[in-house]
């Protein structure tokens, strides 16, 4: 083995890398501890209208169940979540409506649908989140804002 | 004028590197900028090449990683296997919210695609100042770029597949043994954090490099006997634990589409399992390792408090996240099973996965495993424990995807190992073009994810096997097999180049000059 030195004898020095990782580090831990904050936070004092007035009613579930089964395309997906949801079978119709997007990745009305039957069924964090892949795909949809907001409320009030 | 001697140019190994070659081209070469701008050129490139067609070019676990991202902390998804994932995830969703980018599928893959790009450029500068520092010469430089980058890993999956936290966490592992080269204990502690929750690994490496952070540790080899009983003890690990898996719980190949048990195969499968781990323990074969006046020399408080704070510094942001739900993931059985079970699919197929997707690395671990060995127990004990902890534990599961926190060690160690020696032009030729045929730069994969093509074992057929003969659970038996039978062909002309084989004399060794590297 050779005697020659050079070794890098371990240290607690800083070098500008410390401080490029560190600040990668504190970046996240910022956004963590701002997102526990304002989860915890009480919920806006302005009124917020839960609008959950989807699209028009569908008629009943057989027909629409039966189109579904004989042409299934993200409209006839949509229509049969539509009728799962007014007969108040809400998981029904989020299965549905998560079908329609697998036609449709990108239908933010399927999405703030999904987050209306979660609201139905209050459950609040799967509202929020349903509501915000809405909002990702159309930042200026009214429904899927209102919707939110009605979310955040009620999951504060709740406590859940 | 050629004949002017670099000074880092140890080796004239390859031909066209040898003294008659250009001054300006050994300048270019040995410029610091040189490898890295290669490399970011070839990612530049990659990033144009168009990505899985599946859920928008998300794939399947890019799908989950795409949730994340666009909800961040407050996802439904969120569960405690994903929170230690979060990291790569979070800073992009932080960037998207920053700038006001909407979450579209689109946007995230470009956003993955370029994160990719700057970690693999950072990497080759990396590993460029690990090279000079162990003053690698020119030959052994390029060399080692070509082991540790040119490889289906780095340079295919990663933008083909790009919604992942592979490349973070290539990224990461070098930087763990940059600084560790460097002595630079903060800053491996905090790469430890930042792989806590990319590759979560990558934390319990960081602090076994922290604990034990001294190199040139002296070698003192073990008795025989000692190292057989060593591998004895691991081989008997392996086989009980297959024996429990497979007839006491009987444990099914229950992925969608991944290639089921041989039960006909199982005898040899058992063998090669059993004849890998007899190898694992060597690693740890420096009689140094157990002397006291070692850890008395390793033992700081200084070192220990760091430990100490990491881990709470750990433990704190994870109760920060709130999960949803606990994956099975997390549990020891699981981890046991995802890992050790999908070895026994057929004989050696992870040893085949891996070639495919490492590259050549592979086999010159199969070539040298010995006096290689003998060279990782020289970096310490936190590196030799590592290396068989992750061995025992995580090595042997075909989806080599999953030990991307641990081949960068391997490649950079290679590489230093390799550079001490002078081999024959051919040799280094064959590590290139092995290289350059298993990264698959040059094959254009036509994944179509709405054609039934499967197979009556339930495995994917062509064309999309293009893509899933890279992914080792998910390869065909007849994929396994030609796999196996190019390993074999390329170890073989591996050895051929070694060796000068005369008929009636004895096989001459051809690597010669060794110049031990002052680690």
């Amino acid at each position: 083995m050779s005697t020659e030195t050079n070794v890098a004898e371990p240290s607690f020095k800083i070098s500008y890398a410390t401080a490029i990782l560190t600040l990668v580090i504190l970046i996240p831990i910022v956004y963590i501890v701002a997102t526990n904050l304002s989860s915890s936070a009480a919920p806006q004092q302005q009124e917020v209208t839960k609008n959950q007035n989807i699209t028009t009613a569908a008629s009943g579930i057989e027909p629409a169940l039966k189109a579904a089964e004989s042409n299934p395309n993200y409209e006839t997906y949509l229509n049969l979540g539509l009728a799962y949801y007014n007969a108040a079978n809400y998981l029904e119709s989020v299965s549905a409506w998560e079908k329609a997007l697998e036609y449709n990745p990108q239908s933010a009305v399927a999405y703030n649908n999904i987050a209306a039957a979660y609201g139905a069924l209050e459950m609040w964090n799967e509202e929020i989140a349903a509501c915000e892949k809405a909002l990702a795909i159309d930042p200026n949809m009214a429904l899927a804002k209102n919707n939110l907001e009605w979310a955040k409320k009620m999951k504060a009030e709740s406590g859940k | 004028m050629y004949y002017h001697r670099v000074r880092l140019d140890r080796s004239n190994g390859l031909i066209f590197l040898n003294y008659n070659m250009p001054i300006f081209l050994r300048k270019l070469i040995g410029n610091v900028f040189f490898f890295p701008s290669v490399i970011f050129a070839v990612c530049v490139w990659r990033i144009f090449v168009p990505q899985l067609p599946s859920n928008s070019g998300l794939g399947w676990d890019g799908y989950r990683y795409f949730t994340l991202v666009s909800e961040g902390l407050q996802s439904s998804s969120l569960d405690s296997y994903l929170v230690l994932r979060i990291f790569p995830l979070l800073l992009i969703h932080i960037v998207f919210k920053l700038f006001g980018i909407a979450f579209a599928p689109a946007s995230v893959i470009l956003a993955f695609k370029i994160m990719n790009t700057i970690l693999i450029t950072c990497s080759v500068w990396m590993v460029k100042k690990i090279f000079e520092h162990y003053k690698l010469s020119l030959t052994s430089q390029l060399i080692g770029m070509v082991i540790v980058f040119l490889n289906y890993a780095v340079l295919n999956f990663t933008f083909y597949y790009p919604v992942m936290t592979d490349t973070p966490a290539f990224f990461l592992s070098v930087a763990l043994f940059f600084f560790f080269i460097r002595g630079e204990l903060l800053n491996i502690a905090l790469v430890g954090l930042i792989g806590a929750f990319t590759f979560p690994v990558l934390l319990p490496m960081a602090l076994a490099l922290i604990l034990f952070p001294n190199k040139n540790i002296e070698f003192v080899p073990f008795k025989k006997t000692s190292l057989f009983v060593l591998g004895c003890v691991c081989c008997a690990y392996a086989l009980v634990m297959g024996w429990y898996l497979i007839f006491v719980k009987q444990e099914k190949v229950d992925l969608l589409y991944a290639l089921p048990l041989s039960y006909g195969m199982l005898p040899v499968s058992f063998f090669s399992v059993a004849l890998l781990y007899y190898f694992m323990p060597l690693v740890l074969g420096n009689k140094t390792f157990l002397r006291l006046g070692y850890f008395r020399s390793q033992f700081s408080a200084n070192r220990i408090v760091l430990v100490a704070v990491v881990l709470i510094f750990f433990a704190l942001v994870r109760a920060a996240i709130p999960v949803n739900s606990t994956s099975e993931y997390t549990s020891l059985y699981h981890q046991i099973k995802i890992h050790l079970f999908y070895a026994f699919q057929r004989p050696m197929i992870t040893v085949v996965n891996h070639f495919n997707y490492y590259g050549s690395i592979m086999l010159l671990l199969i070539l040298f495993w010995k006096k290689f060995a003998v060279f990782i127990s020289r970096f310490g004990l936190g590196m030799a424990m590592s290396i068989l902890f992750i061995f025992l534990v995580f090595a042997m599961k075909p989806e080599s995807r999953a030990l991307i926190f641990f081949f960068p060690w391997l490649m950079i160690l290679m590489s230093l190992f390799l550079g001490q020696y002078k081999f024959g032009s051919t040799f280094y030729l064959l590590i290139l073009l092995i290289n350059f045929a298993t990264a698959k730069l040059w094959l254009f994969f036509n994944y179509d994810d709405n054609s039934g093509n499967i197979l009556p074992d339930g495995t994917i057929d062509f064309p999309n096997q293009w893509f899933f003969m890279n992914l080792g659970i998910w390869e065909t038996e007849k994929v396994w097999l030609w796999l196996g039978i190019s390993a074999v062909v390329c170890l073989c002309l591996l050895i051929f180049s070694l060796y000068n084989i005369t008929f009636g004399k004895k096989a001459i060794l051809f690597y010669k000059n060794y110049n031990p590297i002052n680690l």
